[in-house]
């Protein structure tokens, strides 16, 4: 995808660059689930809500730097990735995991932080389907649910389910379409 | 799957059976409205597969167990190629544990990692626990997949188990869907040789419940699953 899309996230960084504290807020509730999925894969999860909120203190302190033609998403996980290395710089006995040291640096490194922005921005255009096709998209892809188990889990007819998903499939993708054709 | 309503979403989503995939696939190729249908739904389909892909938990890389490098040995540089060829020997003859013992010790005190599969003991949960040497202490790190949903009141917990005796320590509640880690004094795990994770009841009885659902070997000598408890 390309960084396009991402211009709700480029409008929030213009607030932030203009000391907007409401931008702050929006960004960590637009972004935040998505950021600490990325740093609990690198330091786990006892430290990484620590990450998270250095991560956000940090957009929020650098915030001046934010460049508008830059995609919002990739500067703020570059910042979080910034941060998670530092953390585990920080630990007495580090054990390498060659996975893990792959995914913080060079190409690979670059490549993961772009995943985690595109994921951001999926997560939030699924945040803007109406609830009942959002909540069975969730079960779907985020739960890992069959059509059928997530007919059991909702107690509803299983051809509502799909109806549901069908709809908000569609409706994700224009959604993404739309936000990237905007931002054109 | 009917042929009214093809289920396009569970095509893309992988839960169709092979029968119904290529009948399916039959209909797409004569059935113009049903092809829209699914290049409709193919964007949305793919944003969410590389988001879900994205957001899934990283599980620990599948490590083979490597015994700590115990002593560096100071010795001569004319020995060291005698002893390469000496380890690579080992190694060709398929030995599990290579012994580097000689002269005095120096250097730092090494780590290592060794992986260990849960197995099913009740069910069809699987999983993991890495175990990652500190000073004094190993750190257990398990991750868990399928475990069933526990009843309201009822929860998983890990135990450091003794198949010999079954003797047990408790190590905490883990997390059904996810990773959950503990740091054990090192000699406290040398002294057992499996860990156990059981379905618990919150019934003020601290013991095992004996209801095991997942357990693994983690020293490599005990290559034997362990006996159920259940």
């Amino acid at each position: 995808m390309d960084f396009a899309a991402d211009v709700v996230g480029q409008s929030i960084g213009l607030r932030l660059a203009h000391r907007d504290e409401t931008a702050l807020q929006d960004a960590y509730e637009r972004y935040a689930p998505v950021v600490l999925a990325y740093v609990t894969g690198f330091v786990g999860r006892d430290e990484a809500e620590d990450v998270l909120q250095r991560t956000f203190l940090d957009v929020w302190r650098s915030a001046a730097r934010y460049d508008p033609a830059q995609r919002f998403t990739g500067w703020l996980f570059t910042i979080a990735h910034r941060r998670a290395v530092d953390t585990l710089r920080a630990r007495r006995h580090v054990v390498v995991d060659m996975d893990l040291a792959r995914d913080l640096v060079g190409d690979d490194g670059r490549e993961t932080v772009n995943r985690f922005a595109d994921a951001a921005d999926v997560r939030w255009a699924v945040a803007r389907l109406p609830e009942h096709e959002r909540t069975v998209l969730e079960l779907a892809y985020f739960r890992e649910l069959t059509q059928r188990e997530i007919a059991v889990r909702l107690d509803v007819p299983l051809g509502t389910v799909k109806a549901r998903a069908s709809r908000g499939t569609r409706r994700l993708g224009q959604i993404m379409r739309a936000s990237d054709e905007a931002a054109r | 799957m009917s042929a009214e309503h093809p289920d396009h979403v569970g095509l893309l989503r992988g839960e169709l059976t092979n029968a119904e995939v290529l009948e399916l696939g039959g209909h797409l190729e004569a059935c113009d409205e049903c092809r829209d249908e699914l290049v409709a739904l193919v964007t949305g389909h793919g944003l969410l597969a590389a988001t879900m892909r994205a957001l899934r938990p990283r599980e620990p890389m599948e490590t083979p167990w490597v015994p700590p490098l115990t002593v560096t040995p100071a010795r001569p540089r004319w020995r060291r190629p005698a002893v390469l060829v000496a380890a690579a020997a080992l190694v060709v003859a398929g030995a599990a544990v290579i012994p580097l013992v000689e002269g005095g010790s120096e250097g730092s005190t090494p780590t290592a990692r060794r992986t260990a599969a849960l197995a099913p003991v009740d069910g069809s949960a699987r999983g993991r626990v890495v175990m990652t040497e500190g000073a004094g202490a190993v750190r257990m790190t398990i991750t868990t997949r399928d475990l069933p949903r526990a009843a309201r009141g009822d929860y998983y917990y890990a135990w450091l188990f003794e198949p010999a005796t079954d003797k047990m320590l408790a190590l905490g509640v883990v997390d059904p869907d996810g990773v959950t880690a503990f740091e054990v004094a090192r000699d406290l795990v040398e002294r057992y040789h499996a860990l156990d994770v059981s379905l618990e009841s919150d019934d003020g009885d601290p013991g095992h419940s004996i209801t095991s659902v997942l357990r693994a070997n983690y020293t490599p000598e005990a290559s034997k699953p362990p006996s159920a408890t259940k």
